[in-house]
């Protein structure tokens, strides 16, 4: 039956696709021109919403506009950036640090907007990175990273960062068991060796600051997705998770339900109550937590040696298990915070668990067996409905606001609408092709916007034009103001489009920040005029302090440096409008440029090797006469007696 | 008094990367600025150079010879009339 549904829906996109074909022949579709209005932003008109996308291996987020697709910025988070210094300059290093070593590369997956009361408050984004388990925190009014914070006892960190409705916490929780603590072990010792933990970390109300709050040990299957609660679920987190076979308790369990792996309902204030009983263990752990502060303008590490641990065997009813079919990927809490659907990759439907239900089941007891201190709670007592005939391989779901929840299919390549209460498919969309995640601007939270879903997309083969063996990846915008979805605007996105997140423009805009206040710019190494601008050198240490204005360095021919020496540029922009920036390079720089926004100070190492005289420049076209805008600085060998000297 | 002397310093730290007093810089020397402009001229120059420039014919004049548009400090009324005492007390 199943099979017939999908050669049904692959000949309808076939159809769509040659009269979209022939009608592009001549040019004036009524769809195209309807399709084209709609994304229409004139020149000089603003989006009407921010959306940002994950980077995926790039290691960074994307900020779009919606719904041009228009790219404004690439956020640089997990990777180091040679276009503004991210990662390389000594003020910006420190974010990259972690109990591995300096690590200038993660898999970025998830953005997850602030919220307050379950709606996007337009103050912070989060976002995970998946290798080295981290979170990081950016500052929606400077569009820049200001926080990582590591997270120990974990082998991967993908059911991360969602955020509970007030945004008490981040979550995050472990996609590959491991030993815990990690020791040398042999690796067919799994199921006596290795586990899991399922992570709260704090975020405090004014600061944002993070704090890994406690982690929960949690059997050692692959912990895949997680949602937070909201309304009369808040206090609540659901997790995925895959590969429950691993664990030997699971045994116990009756054959019919070897079929389905389970969502992790935890309850977190319980949690916290364990907390405050003094019922968690502190265990030893290594993890990093990097920030950045704004006044100096600089990161700093801090390193923490401890963690918070509570055993569900200690702490009944903290964390209960909902049976959930087959290896399910994405868990979403609807707007009413009353269902749960999963996208289980393998199965065949959507099921989707109801709150009160599993509140009175939690009640009544109705359990079948439990793993680990972990009560398993009967499918029947806790399931809704099952959404029949989803397509294939459902991964993700998203609400509209208005009783509609959207399944993305990643083998079936569609996105299936259907009704909450009911679980029937009302509609259906191809994408091209193979859709992971998929979004509606605010479709994660009590108040969805609505208005448009996007399908963000793996493999795009035969959509755009070619580019050697690597494609691009893809977006689709697709209307579903109407009954019928219908696509708008196919467009590329930079690395891989894991999840993304969109917040109306006027939330954001009115809050972006200009400038760095010259007065506020508590930077040890800026000069605040050209006055204090100067060259001083301290055994091999050469410290450069210069300003940048249009159309000039200050000091701009610099003597006296040897090879061998460490030269560090302190460079200060000394201009207070927006969008003048200045940037600075060194010919045989071994580290990036620098870009520096007014008012800031950045600093980059420059280790000469060879004499010489080295031109340097700014790299932002500033001005009219910004190729005027360069200067010289002279290399003398080892043992020279020149003199550190410069134009004052 | 305390006016000019507060007024040099915002001068030093917001305005001397472009403008010496006796000598041409990124922009015109400043020593006689106040008896060539009248203060309302140097006042809104220093508060909104950009409209000067599409509206005072004498700046654009000044754009088209120093080829970079002046732009807002981030300085407040206050700030930039202690900077007009500043110039007033320098020009003799
Ligand atoms: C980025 C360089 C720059 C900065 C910073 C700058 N100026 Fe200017 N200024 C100019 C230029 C260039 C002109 C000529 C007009 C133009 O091209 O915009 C000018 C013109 C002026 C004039 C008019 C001079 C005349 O002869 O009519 C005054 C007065 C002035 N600036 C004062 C200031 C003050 C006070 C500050 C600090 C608050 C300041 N400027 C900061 C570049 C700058
Ligand atoms: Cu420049």
């Amino acid at each position: 039956m199943k099979r017939k549904g999908i050669i049904i829906s692959l000949i309808s996109v076939l159809t769509t696709a040659l009269i979209i074909y022939n009608c592009s022949g001549g040019g004036s579709s009524s769809n195209f021109s309807d399709a084209a209005s709609k994304v229409y932003v004139a020149p000089g008109s603003y989006d009407e919403f921010y959306a940002f996308m994950s980077g995926g291996f790039s290691g960074q987020v994307g900020v779009y506009g919606l719904p041009s697709g228009r790219l404004f910025k690439e956020i640089a988070v997990f990777s180091q950036d040679p276009e503004t210094g991210y990662g390389y300059s000594e003020e910006s290093k420190a974010m990259l640090m972690t109990s591995y070593g300096f690590i200038p590369w993660d898999d970025a997956h998830h953005p997850s907007l602030s919220m307050t009361n379950g709606e996007q408050d337009g103050r912070w984004l989060f976002i995970n990175g998946n290798n080295t388990p981290r979170i990081a925190r950016i500052d929606l009014r400077s569009f820049e990273t200001e926080e990582i914070i590591e997270t120990p006892n974990s082998g991967g960190n993908h059911a991360s960062p969602f955020v509970t409705e007030n945004t008490e916490y981040v979550v995050a929780s472990t996609r590959f068991s491991i030993p815990i603590i990690n020791k040398d072990v042999p690796i067919n010792t799994y199921k006596e060796n290795f586990g899991g933990t399922i992570s709260f970390i704090s975020v405090d109300k004014n600061s944002g600051k993070m704090n890994l709050a406690f982690q929960i040990i949690v059997p050692g299957f692959n912990y895949d997705l997680a949602r937070p609660g909201k309304g009369p679920s808040h206090g609540w987190a659901f997790f995925t998770s895959y590969n429950s076979e691993q664990a030997n308790t699971l045994l116990e369990i009756n054959a019919s339900q070897n079929d389905k792996d389970f969502i992790a309902a935890v309850n977190w204030k319980k949690a916290e109550e364990y907390v405050k009983q003094g019922k968690a263990k502190t265990m030893d752990a290594e993890y990093y937590r990097n920030y950045y502060d704004e006044e100096k303008q600089m990161a700093y590490s801090e390193v923490n040696k401890k963690v918070l641990v509570l055993d569900p065997k200690e702490c009944p009813g903290m964390i209960y298990y909902l049976p959930t079919p087959k290896s399910p990927h994405g868990v979403d809490v609807d707007p009413s915070g009353e269902f749960i659907a999963a996208g289980g990759k393998l199965a065949t439907v959507i099921p989707v668990h109801s709150f009160s239900k599993m509140l009175k089941a939690i009640d009544e007891k109705k359990f079948d067996g439990e793993i680990s201190g972990i009560p398993i709670l009967k499918y029947d007592a806790v399931i809704a409905g099952e959404v029949q005939d989803p397509g294939l391989g459902p991964l993700h779901t998203e609400f509209d606001g208005e009783g509609y929840g959207y399944t993305s299919a990643f083998i079936s390549s569609e996105i299936v609408k259907w009704k909450i209460g009911t679980w029937e498919v009302v509609d259906r969309i191809p994408t091209y092709y193979s859709i992971g995640h998929l979004m509606i601007p605010g479709g994660d939270t009590k108040k969805p916007w609505g208005k448009y879903v996007i399908a963000l997309n793996k493999i795009t083969k035969d959509r755009y034009l070619p580019t050697g063996p690597e494609l691009t990846q893809s977006a689709q915008l697709i209307d579903i103001s109407g009954d019928k979805m219908k696509l708008l605007l196919d467009f590329p996105t930079t690395g891989e489009p894991h999840y993304a997140q969109a917040i109306p423009a006027d939330i954001l805009m009115k809050n972006s920040k200009k400038i760095y206040e010259l007065e506020k710019n508590k930077n040890p190494w800026a000069v605040k005029s050209e006055k204090e601008t100067r060259v001083e050198r301290n055994g091999n240490v050469v410290r450069v302090y210069l300003s940048a204005s249009r159309s000039h360095f200050k000091p701009d021919n610099i003597e006296g440096v040897k090879v061998g020496d460490k030269v560090y540029f302190h460079v200060t922009n000394l201009e207070q409008d927006w969008d003048i920036p200045h940037g600075f390079t060194v010919k045989g720089l071994n580290n990036s440029e620098l870009l520096i926004m007014p008012g800031q100070t950045k600093s980059i190492l420059w280790e000469p090797k060879q004499v010489g005289v080295y031109p340097f420049y700014c790299t932002d076209f500033c001005s009219a006469l910004h190729q005027e805008m360069s200067g010289y600085i002279r290399v003398s060998p080892a043992n020279s007696n020149v003199q550190i000297s410069y134009n004052k | 008094m305390i006016k000019a002397k507060s007024g040099e310093k915002i001068f030093t730290e917001k305005c001397t990367q472009c403008h010496k007093l006796d000598e041409r810089y990124t922009g015109p020397a400043l020593r006689d600025v106040t008896s060539r402009r009248t203060p309302e001229f140097i006042l809104n120059q220093i508060l909104n150079p950009e409209e000067m420039t599409k509206r005072h014919p004498e700046v654009k004049k000044m754009l088209a010879q120093y080829a970079t548009q002046m732009t807002f400090q981030n300085v407040s009324e206050d700030d930039a009339k202690a900077i007009l005492e500043y110039l007033r007390s320098v020009n003799k």
